[in-house]
C-alpha cells in the first residue's frame, strides 16, 4: 500500500510517500519558505499561501520520484486540514481532493497535532501504547496520555506562549534573529546553564500546565538592566540559562505526568524536540530525527494510513480550520 | 473536445462541463462558436468555495462520470478573491496533475482572466468590474461581439479584445477616466462570471497555443502546470 501525505499548514510545503509492512517512509520532501518570510521577521500568511501554490505540485512530484512510484500506485491521500493558516491549508486540501477524485482513491483530512504524535513511531516501531507525549513547537506545548491510535487524553498545556514561541521571542530580545530555537541552542553550548536563575512558570492546582510568558519577561528585564552592552560570554550564559529553564520545566512536568499515570514510555515531538539540550537531558524518551520533528508530511501520511486502515475517509465538503480543540473532542 | 471549467474568483462560484462538438483537442476553435454547456451550475458559495466546490462538481458530473473523458481543465486565474482563486486553481491543479496517471503528459490546465470571462456577458464596449475590497475594483475594458466580428471577419475567433489593461483602481477614479475617454460607461446586466465562458476562453487559448507550436503543446508563454499561479494584481504584503 502506498499513501501520499500532504502538509501545507504553515510555512513549509511538504509531501511524503509511505508504504506498509512494516509502515515506513519512502520519501519525505520539504520545501521551506524561510527566505520568503525572513525579511518580515515572521510568517506573512498571504505570502505563505502564494508560495504553497507554486511549490505544491513540484514537491508532490519529487516525493513520488524519490519513492520511485507512479501516481497510479497511490492508494490513499492524507492531507493536513487543521490547525494552521487557513489560506495555506486550503492549497494542500484542494490539491488532495482533485487528485483523489481523479485517481479514484480515498482521501482523509488529518490533524497536524495528531501527525506530531505519530512522528516518533515512524522511526521507533518498538514504541508501544500507551505513552506520554510531549508535543512542543512554535505553536503548541501540549502533554498527552496517548492510550492508542486516535485515543488522546490531554494532561496539560501552555497557558500563554508555546515553548518554541518563547525561544523566538527571547531570540528577538537578544537581537539574534528568526527562528530563535536553533540560534539559542547553538549559542547555549558556549554558556553556563546555571549562570542566571530564571523563574519557571507554575499554574496553581495544575501541575502539568506550562507558562512561558513570565520567563520571557524575566529575560527582557534582565537584559534591560545590563550596562554597557551584552558581551559574547554573557550572551551565551543568557541563552544557556534561558534554555535550561525551559528544558527543565518541560522535562520535569512530562516525567511527573508519566509517573502519575504509571506510564513507562515517553515520546517528544514538534520543532522544539530538535533542541539538543532537551534531547540530552531526557535520554530515555523517544525523539524523532530532526526532519520529522519539524513540519513534515510523513507524519501526516502515517495518521492517514492508520485512519484509512480503520475505514475512515473524509467527505468532499471537508474544509480547513485555523483552530482545533486540543482535547481532540 | 470536452472541457471542465471552474470559476471561483467571486463570492459565488460556477462550474461547467462543455463539449465543443466537432472540435478535436488542440484544433483552432474558429467557427465553432460557443457551444452550449452540457451541464452548468452556479452556486452561492458565499466565499465558502473550499466546502462547496467539490461536492457541487461531483453532483454536476454525476457519480458515474469518468474524469478521464475530460480533454481540458479550465480555471479563471484572477483577478479576484485571493483565497477563492487559490481554492479553484489548487483543485484544478489536483485534477490535471493526477490525470498524468493514465497518460504521460496528462490533460492540460489553462488559466484565463476572470475579467475577460465576465466581459463575455456583454457586447460592444464592456467594462467588467469585480469587487477588490479596500475601496477598489478589479477592472479592464474589452470590446466584445458583433462589431469586432465584422471587422475581423474570418480572423475572428470570438475572443474579446482588450482595450484597457487589467487593474485594481478606485471606482470613482475609474468612472471619471472612462467618462472622459469614452463618453459613457456601459453597465453589465449580468455580473456573474459563467464557467462556460471560462471553458470557451481556455479552449480558444489552448487551440491557439497548439496551432502556434506543435500538436498537444501549450502556448509558448503559458505557465506550466507546476508553476501556474493566480494573477493577483496586488502584492501579498
Amino acid at each position: 500500500m502506498f499513501i501520499l501525505g500532504i502538509e501545507t499548514s504553515c510555512d513549509e510545503t511538504a509531501a511524503a510517500v509511505l508504504t506498509d509492512q512494516p509502515l515506513r517512509i519512502l520519501s519525505n520532501v520539504i520545501a521551506s519558505q524561510n527566505e520568503v518570510h525572513e525579511p518580515y521577521g515572521g510568517i506573512v500568511p498571504e505570502l505563505a499561501s502564494r508560495r504553497h501554490m507554486e511549490k505544491i505540485l513540484p514537491v508532490i512530484q519529487e516525493a513520488l520520484d524519490k519513492a520511485q512510484i507512479k501516481l497510479s500506485d497511490l492508494e490513499g491521500i492524507a492531507v493536513t486540514v487543521m490547525p494552521g493558516l487557513v489560506g495555506s491549508l486550503l492549497v494542500g486540501l484542494q490539491v488532495a481532493k482533485g487528485m483523489a477524485a481523479t485517481l479514484g482513491i480515498p482521501f482523509v483530512g488529518v490533524s497536524h497535532l495528531e501527525g506530531h504524535l505519530q512522528a516518533p513511531l515512524l522511526e521507533h516501531p518498538e514504541v508501544s501504547y500507551p505513552f506520554m507525549a510531549l508535543l512542543v513547537s512554535g505553536g503548541h506545548t501540549l502533554l498527552y496520555h496517548v492510550k492508542e491510535f486516535a485515543k488522546y487524553e490531554l494532561i496539560g498545556g501552555t497557558r500563554d506562549d508555546a515553548a518554541g514561541e518563547a525561544f523566538d521571542k527571547v531570540a528577538k530580545i537578544l537581537g539574534l534573529g528568526y527562528p530563535g530555537g536553533p540560534l539559542i541552542d547553538k549559542l547555549a553550548h558556549q554558556g553556563n546553564p546555571k549562570a542566571i536563575k530564571f523563574p519557571k512558570g507554575k499554574i496553581k492546582d495544575h501541575p502539568f500546565d506550562f507558562s512561558f510568558s513570565g520567563l520571557k519577561t524575566a529575560v527582557a528585564n534582565y537584559v534591560k538592566k545590563i550596562e554597557g552592552g551584552i558581551t559574547p560570554s554573557l550572551l551565551a550564559d543568557l541563552c544557556a540559562s534561558f534554555q535550561e529553564t525551559v528544558v527543565d520545566d518541560l522535562i520535569g512536568k512530562t516525567v511527573l505526568a508519566a509517573k502519575e499515570k504509571g506510564i513507562k514510555t515517553i515520546i517528544v515531538s514538534g520543532g522544539v524536540a530538535c533542541n539538543s539540550r532537551l534531547r540530552a537531558k531526557l535520554p530515555e524518551a523517544f525523539f524523532p530525527s530532526p526532519l520529522l520533528c519539524t513540519d513534515n508530511a510523513a507524519m501526516i501520511a502515517a495518521v492517514g494510513y492508520h485512519s484509512l486502515k480503520k475505514g475512515k475517509t473524509s467527505p468532499w465538503s471537508l474544509n480547513a480550520m485555523a483552530n482545533q480543540d486540543v482535547r481532540f473532542c | 473536445m470536452r472541457v471542465l471549467a471552474l470559476e471561483s474568483a467571486t463570492r459565488t462560484g460556477s462550474l461547467a462541463l462543455v463539449d465543443y462538438v466537432g472540435a478535436p483537442l488542440g484544433a483552432p476553435l474558429n467557427g465553432v462558436r460557443q457551444a452550449a454547456p452540457l451541464r452548468e451550475i452556479t452556486l452561492d458559495a458565499s466565499l465558502q468555495h473550499s466546502e462547496k466546490l467539490m461536492p457541487a462538481l461531483i453532483e454536476m458530473l454525476g457519480a458515474e462520470f469518468k474524469i478521464e473523458t475530460i480533454d481540458l481543465f479550465a480555471v479563471d486565474h484572477g483577478p479576484g478573491s485571493f483565497t477563492g482563486l487559490r481554492v479553484g486553481m489548487a483543485l484544478m491543479k489536483g485534477f490535471a496533475f493526477a490525470s498524468r496517471a493514465s497518460e504521460a503528459s496528462g490533460k492540460p490546465l489553462i488559466g484565463v482572466s476572470s475579467l475577460e470571462a465576465l466581459a463575455m456577458n456583454g457586447s460592444g464596449l464592456v467594462v467588467p468590474m469585480i469587487d477588490a475590497h479596500r475601496g477598489q475594483v478589479y477592472t479592464a475594458v474589452y470590446e466584445v461581439g458583433a462589431a469586432l466580428r465584422d471587422r475581423r471577419k474570418s480572423l475572428w475567433d470570438g475572443r474579446p479584445k482588450l482595450i484597457e489593461p487589467e487593474q485594481a483602481i478606485e471606482p470613482e477614479k475609474w468612472l471619471k477616466y472612462l467618462v472622459e475617454k469614452y463618453g459613457s460607461v456601459p453597465r453589465l446586466e449580468d455580473n456573474q462570471i459563467h464557467a462556460r465562458n471560462v471553458a470557451f476562453l481556455a479552449a480558444l487559448e489552448f487551440g491557439r497555443g497548439a496551432a502556434a507550436t506543435r500538436p498537444g503543446a501549450c502556448h509558448r508563454h503559458a505557465p506550466t502546470l507546476f508553476s501556474m499561479t493566480p494573477r493577483y494584481l496586488r502584492a501579498g504584503v
